[in-house]
């Protein structure tokens, strides 16, 4: 024995670091296992950022749409009028501003839709808007407004975009079940992955299992002995696949920006706050990966007497 | 609160082992025990002998506790197995050594590590077990192997290994499964003298063997095991 490798191994003993596995991995076992935990905490990242973007997107569109209302003033209908209908708006608590929107301004509006319709539109009778502000904490803004309008003599249409954010919510709510779904199939189909394992891990050092269940050794000692080393598997499983989806969501933004019309907006659904999935990916895979291997390791010990 | 750490089974003075009819069935199979009445006292030096397929190893595994009675009661150290809980089974075990018939050395560990399992097993760290391993091993003449895997042991060092393991706890009942079995008649001598010596330091002592010789010359108790049941426990 080579006295340097000896004294190496007293002193790692004496720190009590150097104690070797009593129950060691099979390289054999442990890289494929490895890869597909990578992939499935790549995957659960990406299902995670996904949601997240849904849930910024949403809270995004549906805090604009009921911070905002558009009044339609039918009648009277002079620009004396709708400055006096905005005065009667302002007047109302939970309201934050009042705007009449200015010919010019919905004939801009018109023009941007309609193209380019030219002189004609001088002639067409454009419609008489009000743009409200509002507190979106406020309740019930839409029936009191309309009835300040009436009682000062306006026939007018409150419109409080309620048809819109309903269906935001509703698409957003379906995406970010698909992601939850998938987040948690993945984390099933990590933690199947891994009990598998965790019994074939068994199966392998088997003699040795049984060895340290005759010297007495209780089912949670050996069970830890399994646990500690699947912990270690699916963090630095975890660390590779919370990577691997760092880098092609990177990738994928700078793809978009590149492109440069109003895609670009992706850019504004996922932040540099989001990293926090990242950094909890491989937390979460290893204590998955701690839980699994624990009750597979409890389950394969009670076959023993 | 660490389980490896649990208080140990007390010491009593009734008798060590002790089988009240016990039966025993693999799965399906006919009873490789039938009705086996036998009590170990305290500080004894026993054999087991019978033909092979008798029942020997099958009664030392009961003994053991790596099989549990399917009928009758089974005490150890006082302690009803049958009654006892899943918890209590391990801490009967740390006061049993055994000598298994092919060793059952890990093979993955080196033979420091392979004494040093009993001691990791009941939670302890490095600095409370390596002086009683390297003095152990000093003993049966291994100082020099202790980094050594088993594989590049003879099989003479090899059962010298596996018999440090089962000592170096320090276990009141001691049991052998065929260990001349593999060895010269020589070598057999030299370690029923060896266990003679620990039985002296008061550690009680079982030894399944089918070598009628052997146990003529050793001139104590012996139970004889034939179609599933003990026929006779005779005093020398
Ligand atoms: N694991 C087992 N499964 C089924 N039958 C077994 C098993 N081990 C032993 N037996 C049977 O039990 C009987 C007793 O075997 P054993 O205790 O090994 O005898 P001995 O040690 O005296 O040679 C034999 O008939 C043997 O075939
Ligand atoms: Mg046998």
């Amino acid at each position: 024995m080579n006295p340097l490798l000896d004294l190496l191994a007293r002193i790692k003993r004496f720190l009590g670091i150097g104690e070797t596995a009593l129950l060691p991995a099979d390289r054999r076992q442990a890289r494929p296992l490895m890869i597909v935990v990578a992939i499935m905490c790549a995957l659960g990242c990406l299902a995670g950022l996904i949601a997240r973007a849904g849930f910024r997107a949403a809270d995004t569109w549906t805090s604009d749409l009921r911070s905002a209302m558009t009044v339609l003033v039918e009648e009277p209908r002079t620009d004396q009028d709708l400055i006096r209908a905005a005065t009667v708006i302002r007047a109302v608590p939970g309201v934050t501003q009042a705007e009449p929107m200015t010919r010019q301004r919905a004939k801009d509006l018109l023009e941007s839709v309609g193209s380019d319709i030219g002189p004609l539109l001088d002639e067409l009778d454009v419609p008489r808007l009000i743009e409200v502000g509002v507190d979106p904490q406020a309740e019930g803004l839409k029936a009191r407004i309309a009835e300040q309008l009436e009682t000062a003599g306006f026939q007018a249409e409150v419109d409080d975009h309620s048809r819109y954010s309903g269906e935001i919510l509703r698409t957003s709510g379906v995406l970010r079940g698909f992601a939850l779904v998938a987040l948690v199939a993945l984390l099933g189909a990590a933690g199947a992955s891994i009990a598998f394992a965790a019994r074939a891990a068994l199966e392998t050092r088997r003699e040795a299992v049984e060895i340290l269940h005759l010297v007495g050794a209780q089912d949670a000692f050996v069970a830890a002995e399994v646990q500690a080393r699947f912990l270690r598997l699916g963090f630095v499983s975890g660390l590779a696949g919370a990577a691997v989806a760092g880098l092609l969501v990177v990738g994928g933004l700078a793809v978009m920006s590149a492109g440069a019309t109003g895609l670009t907006q992706g850019g504004v659904l996922i932040q540099w706050s989001d990293v926090w999935i990242l950094l909890l990916a491989p937390v979460v895979t290893a204590a998955a990966s701690a839980l699994a291997a624990w009750i597979a390791a409890r389950e394969t010990l009670r076959e023993l007497v | 609160m660490n389980p490896a750490t649990l208080d140990p089974i007390p010491e009593t003075d009734g008798p060590i082992v002790r089988f009240d009819r016990v039966g025993f069935a693999y799965g399906n199979a006919n009873p490789a025990l039938r009705d086996v009445s036998l009590t170990l006292e305290r500080g004894g030096f026993y054999f087991l002998t019978g033909p092979s397929g008798a029942g020997k190893s099958t009664l030392l595994k009961l003994m053991y506790l790596a099989l549990l009675p399917t009928r009758g009661s089974l005490k150890l150290f006082d302690v009803d197995v049958g009654a006892a809980g899943r918890d209590v089974l391990p801490l009967l075990r740390r006061k049993i050594g055994v000598v298994f018939q092919d060793f059952r050395l890990l093979p993955h560990l080196t033979v420091f590590d392979n004494l040093s399992i009993p001691f990791r097993v009941r939670g302890m760290g490095y600095e409370e077990y390596a002086e009683d391993v390297e003095e152990l091993l000093k003993w049966v003449g291994l100082g020099e192997r202790m980094d050594a895997l088993p594989e590049t042991l003879s099989g003479g060092e090899q059962q010298r290994v596996a018999i440090a393991r089962a000592v170096v706890g320090k276990p009141s009942l001691l049991i052998a499964d065929e260990p001349t079995g593999n060895v010269d008649p020589v070598m057999g001598a030299r370690l029923i003298k060896l266990f003679v010596e620990l039985n002296r330091f008061g550690t009680t002592v079982v030894i399944a063997t089918h070598d009628q010789e052997l146990v003529r010359r050793a001139g104590v108790p012996v139970f004889r095991i034939e179609n599933g049941q003990v026929t006779r426990g005779m005093a020398p």
